[in-house]
C-alpha cells in the first residue's frame, strides 16, 4: 500500500484553529485572554463615549433648544389667552447651578414647558428629581426656605439637559408684566434659531483635545495586545516543532490578537452600555447626561470596530519582528537592531511642518484650516510615541554603566534589575508609558492653548471684588420691603460689610435721571461726595445737561414730589463696584428725600464677606431676599466672564481628561500585572535566594519612574512645542504656565507611580506563589 | 555513621506536615544535615520531595512540626528572618538553572554579593574566580539565554557558592542536562561544597547523581527513610 501525502490544511484555517486553541484553551489561556480583554475593553469603551459625544452634544443642544424661553430679538407681546409670563429665578446650590423659572399663566392656553403635563399654580413647583432629591435632604433647610413652594410634580427628562440637572419650573403670581424686564411674556417653549456653528478657534481647541485624549487609548490597545508575549511566543516555538511553518505560527499569533481584539470589543461595549447607565446617576463639574443621548454615531462606531483589531493585529505581528520561532525555542535577536532615531523624528516635523504651513498670513477674521492643525498635532503626538523608545533605551544604556549601578546593598540591586530589564525589555514599559506621555503632553499643549486664548474668550467685567463680592438687586419695592430687605441682608453675617441704595427714576426740569439715595458710605461708592453728612444732596452730570436741576422740583414715577435745593453740588462720578459708572443722576442721603410713598423701588446691596466664601454668602442673601421679592438678582462678582462655549469645552475636555487618566491607570494596572505573571518564576527562585520582597518591589518601582521622568520630560518639551505652534498658528501672544505644566507632570508621573506602588503586593505574592518544581 | 555526622545535626526537620489542598505532601518528614555532608532526597515525582527541601530552607512553612537550623528555628521566624537566613547561610541550584534572564552571568553570580552590601566591583571580582572555577569564565559577560544548559547550570553552580554558604540546596540540579554535563556540574558541585565545607541538600531521583552523595534517604508517602550511609 503506497503512502499518501496529508493533504497540508490552509495556512488561514490551521491558524484560526490554534489561535481559538491558544486563546482560550486553558485556564492560564483564558486568563490571560481576558486581561487582554479588558484592556483593551477599557480602551474601547472610551473611544465609544468620545465617539458618542457629538450625539450627545447634539441632544442637549436639542433638549435646550426645546425648552428656551427666550425672547430676544422677537417683538413684545400683548397679553391673550396663550401667553405665559416667566421670571428667571435661577440660583446656585452648593456652588452648582440651579435653573429655576417662575411663570404665571396669563390664559387657559398658557404654554407648558416640555417635561411638564401641565403648569404648577401659584404656589406649587415642578422640580428635577435631583432637585427633588436636594430638597429631601435634611440639612437643606436654605435651599428650602428659598423655594417657598409646594413640590407637586417632578419634571420629565425632556425638560432637563441631563439627569443630575437641578432644576424648577414655580407657579407664582407676583409676576408682573412689564415691571422691570425680569419677566417675559412667551406663547411658546422652544427656539428654532439654529445654534451659531462653533468659531474656528474652538473648533481647533475641540479637534486638538479629542486627538489628546484619543491618542493614549490607541496606545493602550497596542499595550494591552502584547500581554503574554514570552508566552505566546514559546507556544509558538512548540508549533514549529510539531511542524508547522513559520508564516502559519505568525498567522496564528495574529488570530490570536485579532480574538482578544474582538472579546475586548465586547468587553468595551459592555463596560460603555454599563457606563453609559453609570453617566446618568453621577454629575462631573456640573455636567450630566441622560444614557439614551450617549449614542455612538455610526460612521465613529465603524471605525472603532475595524481599527481596534486592525490595531492589535498589525501591533502583534510587529512585535515578532525580532524574534525568530524555531522548532527549537525562541530566539530574540541577541543584538537588538540599534533604534534609528531619523525616522522617528519625521513624524515630528511633519507635524511642526503642517503646522508651519497653517502659519501663513491669513485674511482678517480667517482662521486655519481645522483638518491642517489636528494632523499636525496628532503628527507631533505620534512622534513622541516614536522617539520615547529611543530615548528610554539610550539613557539606560548609560545608566547601565553609571557610578548609580555600582554601589551595593537591596537598592542597587533593584537598580541593577530595573536598569537591565529596561535595557533587556525597554520597548514595552516605553510602550506603555508613552500613553501617559502622549496624554502629558497633550494637555500641557492644550492647558498653554487654553491660556493663551482665554483672553479672546473673556471680557472684562471691570467689577471690584475688594468692594464688593456679592451684589444683589431686588426690584419693584416699597420703601417697607427695602427696609426688609436691607434688615434681613445686614442680620445674614454681621460680620460682612453691606452698603444699601435704594434707587428709582426722578423727571426733574424736563429730564430723566435716577435718583439714587443711601448712606454717605455707600454714596462714596458711587460719587466723590467729599465733606458728606446726612441731608446732603449731589448732583452727577457728567455730560452737563442737569445744569437746570438745581433748585426746582422733581416728581417720582408713583408721583410723588423732590426738591432739589440750588445749593445743590455737582460731584464726579466714581465706578461703583461693579464696573458701572453712574450717568445722570442725583444722589441723596437718607434724610434728605422722602420716599415713603414711592414703589417701584430698586434696591441695589454690595456686600463684601470676611470669610471668603461669596458663593455661600450669595446663596444666604438669595434665601433671605426672595423673602421679599420672588426674583432677586444675586451676583458673585467676577472679574472676567468667560464665554460659555469656551467654558463649556474646557469643562469636557477635564471630563475627558479624567477618563483618560483613569483609562491610562486601568491600563498600567492590566499591563503590570501582566509582566508580573510572566516573571513568577524569577521572582520566586529570588525570593528563595533570600532577596527581600522590598528588592524585587523597588525594582519594578525604578522600571516605572526611568522611563516616566524620561516621559515626562519629552512631554512637557513636546507640550511646550506643541503649545506654542498652535498659539502662534491662533495668532495668540505665546503664554507659559509653570505650575499649569508641573501640575500636569507630576498628575502622569502620580498615576504611574501609584499603579506601581499598587504593583508591589502582586509581586510580593508572585515571589511566593511561583512555581519552584520543575519535575 | 559517616564521619561527617560527628557533632550535632546542622539542619534538622522533626515530624514535618504539609498539605496542599486535599494533596498531602508531607507527613511526618523528620531528618538532619550534617555540616560538610552531602545529603541526596531521592524518591519518586510527588513524593514531597521538592516540598521537604523548601521547608528545611525555609522557603515554606510546614502545617507543623520544626525546623532547626544551628540554634534557631527556623519555623518559628518571620519572612524576612528567613530571607536573610537564606541569603547569608544557603545557596541555591535548582534545575533549569533559573538565572534572572536580564542579567549577565557575571551580574547573576555576584548578585547575592551585591544583596549582602558588597560593592559591585569586589562582588563582580568575586563572581570572576567562581566562574573561573567552575569553568564558565567564558560566558561571563553573555545573558542567560545565549549560553547552553550546562553551562547555564554551572553558572547557577557559582551563584550559590558563591557567599559560601553553609548548607546549599540542590534541586534535580541536572535534570535538564545531558549525562556527560550532569556528570561534570555533579563533580563541580560537590568538590566545590567539599572545598568550603558546604553542606549540601541534593533533591534527586537519580541514582547516578544520588551516587555522589555521603548519605540518601528516601521520601515516599511524605516520609523520610533513611537507606544507607554510604561512605
Amino acid at each position: 500500500m503506497s503512502a499518501v501525502p496529508a493533504r497540508p490544511a490552509s495556512t488561514l484555517s490551521t491558524a484560526l484553529v490554534l489561535g481559538a486553541r491558544f486563546a482560550v484553551g486553558s485556564r492560564a489561556a483564558l486568563g490571560r485572554s481576558l486581561l487582554t480583554a479588558v484592556g483593551i475593553g477599557v480602551c474601547v469603551a472610551a473611544l465609544l463615549l468620545a465617539a458618542a459625544v457629538p450625539n450627545a452634544l447634539a441632544d442637549r443642544d436639542l433638549r435646550a433648544s426645546a425648552r428656551s424661553d427666550s425672547t430676544f430679538g422677537e417683538p413684545a407681546l400683548p397679553a391673550g389667552p396663550g401667553t405665559l409670563l416667566v421670571g428667571d429665578a435661577s440660583t446656585s446650590l452648593d456652588g452648582a447651578g440651579v435653573r429655576g423659572r417662575l411663570v404665571l399663566a396669563e390664559g387657559p392656553r398658557a404654554p407648558v414647558p416640555p417635561g411638564l403635563v401641565e403648569l404648577p399654580l401659584p404656589g406649587t413647583v415642578a422640580v428635577s428629581p435631583a432637585l427633588a432629591e436636594a430638597l429631601d435632604d435634611p440639612d437643606a433647610d436654605a435651599l428650602r426656605a428659598r423655594l417657598l413652594y409646594e413640590v407637586v410634580a417632578t419634571i420629565g427628562p425632556e425638560g432637563l439637559l441631563g439627569p443630575r440637572e437641578l432644576a424648577f419650573y414655580a407657579g407664582d403670581d407676583r409676576l408682573q408684566a412689564d415691571r422691570r424686564g425680569l419677566e417675559r411674556r412667551i406663547d411658546g417653549f422652544g427656539s428654532a434659531a439654529a445654534r451659531d456653528p462653533l468659531d474656528g478657534f474652538l473648533l481647533m481647541l475641540l479637534v486638538v483635545g479629542v486627538s489628546v485624549l484619543l491618542l493614549p487609548m490607541l496606545v493602550f490597545v497596542s499595550v494591552a495586545t502584547r500581554l503574554g508575549t514570552e508566552r505566546r511566543d514559546r507556544r509558538l516555538a512548540a508549533l514549529r516543532l510539531l511542524g508547522v511553518p513559520a508564516a502559519t505560527a505568525r498567522a496564528t499569533a495574529a488570530v490570536e490578537a485579532a480574538l482578544g481584539a474582538v472579546a475586548g470589543l465586547v468587553v468595551g461595549g459592555l463596560l460603555f452600555a454599563v457606563g453609559r447607565q453609570v453617566l446618568g446617576q453621577v454629575s462631573v463639574l456640573g455636567l450630566s447626561v441622560f444614557p439614551q443621548d450617549v449614542r455612538p454615531v455610526p460612521v465613529l462606531l465603524l471605525l472603532t470596530v475595524l481599527l481596534v483589531p486592525g490595531l492589535a493585529v498589525g501591533s502583534s505581528l510587529l512585535g515578532l519582528r525580532g524574534v525568530a520561532l524555531e522548532p527549537l525555542g525562541v530566539t530574540r535577536q541577541s543584538t537588538r537592531p540599534r533604534r534609528r532615531l531619523w525616522w522617528r523624528l519625521l513624524l515630528p516635523a511633519a507635524g511642526a511642518a503642517l503646522l508651519a504651513v497653517s502659519l501663513r498670513p491669513l485674511p482678517v477674521g480667517d482662521v486655519p484650516d481645522t483638518r491642517l492643525v489636528a494632523t499636525g498635532t496628532v503628527l507631533m503626538l505620534c512622534g513622541l510615541i516614536a522617539v520615547l523608545p529611543w530615548l528610554v533605551d539610550v539613557v539606560v544604556l548609560r545608566l547601565g554603566r553609571s557610578r548609580l549601578s555600582g554601589g551595593g546593598g537591596r537598592a542597587a540591586v533593584a537598580w541593577l534589575l530595573a536598569v537591565r530589564r529596561l535595557q533587556n525589555g525597554g520597548s514595552t514599559s516605553s510602550r506603555v508609558v508613552s500613553g501617559v506621555t502622549v496624554a502629558a503632553a497633550g494637555a500641557i499643549a492644550l492647558q498653554m492653548l487654553f491660556a493663551g486664548l482665554a483672553g479672546s474668550y473673556a471680557s472684562n467685567t471691570g467689577a471690584d471684588l475688594a468692594r464688593a463680592e456679592v451684589v444683589a438687586s431686588t426690584y419693584g419695592l416699597t420703601i417697607d420691603q427695602v427696609d426688609t430687605a436691607i434688615t434681613t441682608v445686614r442680620d445674614l453675617d454681621q460680620s460682612a460689610q453691606v452698603l444699601d441704595v435704594t434707587a428709582t427714576d426722578l423727571t426733574v426740569a424736563g429730564q430723566d435721571l435716577d435718583l439714587v439715595v443711601g448712606s454717605c458710605e455707600a454714596l462714596a461708592e458711587l460719587a466723590e461726595t467729599p465733606a458728606c453728612r446726612d441731608g446732603e444732596l449731589y448732583l452727577i452730570d457728567p455730560q452737563g445737561i442737569l445744569t437746570s436741576v438745581p433748585g426746582a422740583v422733581g416728581q417720582l414715577s408713583s408721583g410723588a414730589a423732590v426738591a432739589v435745593p440750588a445749593s445743590t453740588t455737582t460731584v464726579p462720578g466714581r465706578v461703583d463696584p461693579t464696573g458701572l459708572l453712574l450717568d445722570a443722576a442725583l444722589l441723596a442721603t437718607p434724610s434728605a428725600v422722602d420716599l415713603s410713598t414711592a414703589t417701584g423701588l430698586r434696591l441695589d446691596q454690595y456686600v463684601r464677606s470676611h470669610d471668603g466664601t461669596p458663593d455661600a454668602l450669595a446663596e444666604a442673601v438669595t434665601t433671605a431676599l426672595v423673602q421679599v421679592d420672588p426674583l432677586p438678582v444675586v451676583r458673585v462678582q467676577e472679574t472676567a466672564e468667560q464665554s460659555n462655549r469656551f467654558t463649556g469645552i474646557r469643562t469636557g475636555l477635564t471630563v475627558g481628561g479624567l477618563v483618560v487618566l483613569l483609562a491610562i491607570g486601568a491600563g498600567l494596572l492590566v499591563s503590570g500585572l501582566d509582566q508580573i505573571a510572566e516573571r513568577r518564576q524569577v521572582h520566586a527562585v529570588l525570593h528563595a535566594m533570600g532577596t527581600p520582597a522590598g528588592v524585587l518591589g523597588g525594582a519594578l518601582v525604578f522600571a516605572s519612574v526611568i522611563p516616566v521622568a524620561l516621559g515626562t520630560l519629552l512631554a512637557v518639551v513636546t507640550g511646550v512645542g506643541l503649545g506654542a505652534l498652535l498659539l502662534t498658528v491662533a495668532g495668540t501672544t505665546i503664554v507659559l504656565d509653570p505650575l499649569g505644566i508641573g501640575l500636569t507632570a507630576a498628575t502622569s508621573g502620580l498615576v504611574v507611580l501609584l499603579v506601581s506602588a499598587g504593583l508591589v503586593p502582586s509581586v510580593q505574592r508572585s515571589s511566593h506563589q511561583g512555581r519552584l518544581r520543575s519535575e | 555513621m559517616s564521619a561527617t555526622q560527628a557533632g550535632p545535626p546542622l539542619l534538622r526537620a522533626d515530624g514535618l506536615h504539609k498539605s496542599f489542598g486535599a494533596t498531602t505532601a508531607l507527613a511526618g518528614a523528620s531528618v538532619s544535615l550534617f555540616e560538610g555532608e552531602v545529603l541526596a532526597v531521592m524518591g519518586p515525582s510527588g513524593s514531597g520531595k521538592s516540598t521537604l527541601m523548601h521547608c528545611l530552607a525555609g522557603i515554606t512553612t510546614p502545617d507543623a512540626g520544626s525546623v532547626d537550623y544551628g540554634d534557631l528555628r527556623v519555623t518559628e521566624m518571620s519572612d524576612a528572618g528567613r530571607s536573610s537566613l537564606r541569603r547569608g547561610e544557603f545557596g541555591f541550584v535548582f534545575q533549569f538553572g533559573q538565572l534572572v534572564p536580564e542579567l549577565t552571568c557575571l551580574e547573576n553570580v555576584a548578585m547575592p554579593l551585591r544583596l549582602a552590601g558588597r560593592r559591585r566591583r569586589h562582588a563582580e571580582a568575586t563572581a570572576r574566580q567562581w566562574l573561573a572555577r567552575l569553568d564558565v569564565a567564558d560566558v561571563a559577560t553573555k545573558r542567560p539565554g545565549e549560553v547552553s544548559g550546562g553551562q547555564g547550570q554551572r553558572v547557577a553552580v557559582a551563584r550559590a557558592l558563591v557567599t559560601e554558604p553553609r548548607v546549599v540546596f540542590a534541586d534535580e540540579p541536572t535534570g535538564a542536562l545531558d549525562s556527560l554535563n550532569g556528570e561534570r556540574v555533579m563533580q563541580l558541585l560537590t568538590e566545590a561544597a567539599r572545598e568550603t565545607r558546604a553542606a549540601v541538600v541534593l533533591v534527586t531521583h537519580e541514582a547516578r547523581v544520588a551516587a555522589y552523595s555521603d548519605r540518601e534517604v528516601v521520601v515516599r508517602d511524605g516520609v523520610v527513610r533513611d537507606v544507607s550511609v554510604l561512605t
